[in-house]
């Protein structure tokens, strides 16, 4: 093999062997003459080296954080994603409730409007009439007030959670 | 390599069952896996105190996303996977653009050799002290690097393969100059 195909080689079988026995600590004689007429072991020599020096530098610091801080830590964190997992069903209801007010009342404006323009002209006492006529008037009412009750018990109940939440 | 851990709980109805281990097989993976995570999180960001919050910051997530049971190995690899996620989550945020300095440890190290590895580390790119850690420190192979970081094995290959070549450049220069 040529000198210029050696400098362009990028791995070699022997490799493994060469870190291995560096993390061992100590590179046979075989091995370190390899490493001698090998550029791809050379670097991995050097650069496995470099590392293995940093990582004992660093064993020589003080232990890690305790483990019963880092499980309490975990503990907590957990509780706190089940709260909010537990509450996200009620913020889809909160949206859809609103969605809900909001097509109401569009539905509501539209539907009376038209003849309580016209009645209105001939009084109160027309607007009434135009309310009471149809018993989807009535109807809507009662989804109205409804949605309105429920609307405001999930508002209390989620801000009663969030504070929860927060207190964990 | 047989033991397991059993980290799997479909229906969690206590506290231990929570998180799919209780608090005696959590401190046994800590003590198998914890040291030579923060070293890799420290040899990387070169800063104890970031590799301090990153290591509990890397349990609590895997405590919290409850993964299927695991051996060791499984384990320790998905772990570094986390932790390589924390650390390219700084980078992007740009906490951690330079390599800072590992604090001296009087005479029992020999301070030219410090030097050099301190030239070389600050002068290589994060993703490269990353893939120099793991195949060099902890000894893992092209696939192992690969499960423990997400790149694919052949992408490994080739990073590995460069950043070998630019540590050992950056070593042989540095010498040349003293």
């Amino acid at each position: 093999m040529t000198r210029v195909n050696l400098a362009n080689r990028r791995w070699c079988e022997r490799e493994a062997d060469v870190v291995r026995s560096l993390r061992a600590g100590s590179l046979p004689v075989e091995l370190r003459e390899h490493v001698l007429s090998c550029v791809v072991c050379a670097e991995a020599r050097s650069a496995a080296e470099v590392m293995l020096q940093t990582a004992s530098l660093l064993q020589v610091e003080d232990g890690v954080p305790a483990a019963s801080l880092v499980w309490s830590r975990a503990q907590v964190r957990k509780r706190e994603m089940d709260l909010k997992r537990a509450t996200r069903p009620l913020i889809v209801m909160r949206v859809l409730s609103v969605v809900y007010v909001v097509l109401c009342a569009g539905w509501a404006v539209h539907s009376f409007w038209r003849p309580v323009a016209m009645e209105l002209a001939s009084g109160l006492n027309g607007w009434l009439n135009a309310f009471r006529s149809g018993t989807v008037g009535l109807g809507a009412a009662i989804a109205l007030l409804a949605i309105a009750i429920g609307a405001w018990y999930l508002l209390y109940d989620g801000r009663r959670s969030d504070t929860g939440i927060r207190s964990t | 390599m047989d033991e397991i851990f059993p980290i799997a709980g479909l229906v969690p109805l206590a506290e231990e069952k929570a998180t799919g281990m209780n608090e005696q097989e959590f401190r046994s993976l800590y003590d198998a896996t914890a040291r030579p995570i923060r070293a890799y999180l420290q040899g990387v960001t070169g800063r104890r105190d970031v590799a301090d919050d990153l290591l509990q910051e890397m349990y609590c997530r895997f405590l919290v996303r409850q993964p299927p049971s695991m051996n060791v190995d499984e384990t320790r690899r998905y772990l570094f996977r986390i932790a390589t996620n924390l650390l390219r989550d700084r980078w992007r945020r740009g906490d951690d653009e330079g390599w800072q300095e590992i604090p001296e440890y009087g005479f029992s190290v020999d301070m030219d050799a410090q030097i050099d590895v301190r030239a070389a580390l600050s002068a290589l790119k994060p993703r490269e002290r990353e893939l120099l850690w793991l195949a060099y420190v902890e000894g893992m192979g092209h696939a192992e690097i690969a499960a423990a970081t997400g790149l694919r094995a052949i992408s490994v290959r080739m990073l590995l393969f460069r950043a070998r070549r630019r540590a050992a450049g950056l070593l042989l220069a540095k010498r040349e100059t003293v």
